[in-house]
């Protein structure tokens, strides 16, 4: 037996194969769209309901604390959520789940899905975490300020230095370990999109 | 408006007509748990229903089938955890020995159940582009048409459709020489 003639007879296995898949009622499939709709649109507000969090929680703060560098922290914090948002609105967010499939070819639309994860990984370090940065470090350093503005704090000025201390180098090390991380996932996505590029169909 | 859903509703039932069968078949190719295919089944024929209604005749409707239901199923398979713990291999990566001796051991007659197993255990091993490749070939598509449902290009398709002969040649004549004695 040829490889062509076992390949046709796998073939015909293949396809004698006891399957059936019948058209859905078309009210059921109105029914699951209209839930995919919803479960798309509450994925796009809880973007925006994170924003309204920091700038609710952040004004509080501006309004609590008389500290005018802790203030200005506030205000730091809130520009970035609303930069943030900004963005997300503007350019859709990366993370954003495939809304509509329809018929582009395979390889376009797993390029696509790539593309949008290896754009998530490879941005959220300076779209997410950097614009919140200058505004958190003075935040912190104003709370600090009113630690050190309590009675009796210059005697525990070593602790509290060493407890500021670590909380700042936690926070750098946690960005500078999601930034490494992300960086490495964007570059092995990057070459399975190079991968699929190379099969491509020849233009024209 | 009633016009545009009455297209949208008649192409999807025609298309499922002709192509259901090879859904079902697609969707257990793709995902080997029964409760899963299930969802994957169901969200092909929604992502399908969906697209029709900006099909626009630039490409066939088989074609444009096709590119959904694996669009789908690439969609679910990126989403899914246990697939992404899953390594997939390439069609040239799947010759190991151990492989080819799973398949040798049968010493009673290959039953077509036996055959689609190994089939099916084989498909599921495979990555994304190569198991669009084999299942298309295995719904009989010759390499233009693979090339056009995957974007591939023809040449790099009938490479690949005569590495899959050979390893479906290799696997089911020695089922076949076993079967004779």
């Amino acid at each position: 037996m040829n490889s062509d003639n076992s390949s046709r007879d796998l073939r015909s296995v293949w396809q004698r194969q006891d399957t059936s898949s019948p058209a859905l009622p078309i009210d059921e499939l109105r029914m699951a769209s209209a839930k995919f709709s919803r479960k798309v649109f509450l994925r796009n507000i809880r973007e925006y309901v994170a924003a309204v969090i920091v700038v609710a929680g952040y004004s509080y703060y501006i309004a609590k604390f008389h500290n005018l560098t802790v203030r200005i922290g506030s205000v730091m914090v809130i520009a970035a959520a609303l930069w943030v948002t900004y963005r997300i609105y503007k350019k859709g967010s990366a993370a954003k789940m495939k809304d509509e499939i329809d018929g582009q070819s395979c390889i376009d639309f797993h390029r696509s899905e790539l593309m949008r994860q290896h754009d998530l990984l490879a941005t959220v370090w300076s779209w997410y975490l950097l614009p919140f940065t200058p505004g958190l470090v003075v935040f912190l350093i104003g709370l600090t300020q009113i630690a050190l503005s309590r009675p009796g704090a210059r005697q525990h000025l070593g602790s509290m230095a060493i407890g500021y201390g670590i909380v700042f180098a936690a926070c750098a090390g946690v960005f500078i370990l999601l930034g490494w991380l992300n960086k490495r996932a964007a570059r092995k996505l990057q070459e399975q999109i190079g991968a699929l590029d190379a099969l491509r169909y020849p233009p024209g | 408006m009633r016009d545009v859903e009455n297209r949208q509703d008649q192409l999807y039932r025609q298309a499922i007509e002709a192509y259901g069968t090879a859904l079902d078949r697609l969707s257990r190719a793709y995902e080997a748990d029964q409760d899963f295919r299930q969802d994957l089944l169901q969200e092909i024929h929604l992502a399908l229903w969906r697209s029709m209604s900006t099909f626009d005749n630039r490409c066939s409707v088989r074609t444009w089938v096709y590119r959904v239901a694996h669009n789908a199923a690439t969609s679910h398979a990126l989403r899914s955890k246990r697939a992404k713990s899953t390594t997939l291999v390439s069609l040239e990566e799947i010759d190991d020995p151990g492989d080819i001796a799973s398949w040798h051991e049968t010493h009673s007659a290959l039953q077509q159940v036996q055959v689609l197993d190994r089939l099916f255990a084989l498909i599921h091993r495979l990555n994304a582009i190569d198991r669009q490749i084999i299942l298309l070939y295995l719904e009989g598509e010759d390499a233009a048409s693979i090339g056009e449902v995957t974007g591939i290009s023809p040449n790099y398709v009938s490479t690949k459709v005569h590495r899959i002969k050979a390893i479906l040649a290799d696997r089911f004549n020695n089922g076949g020489n076993h079967e004779q004695r």
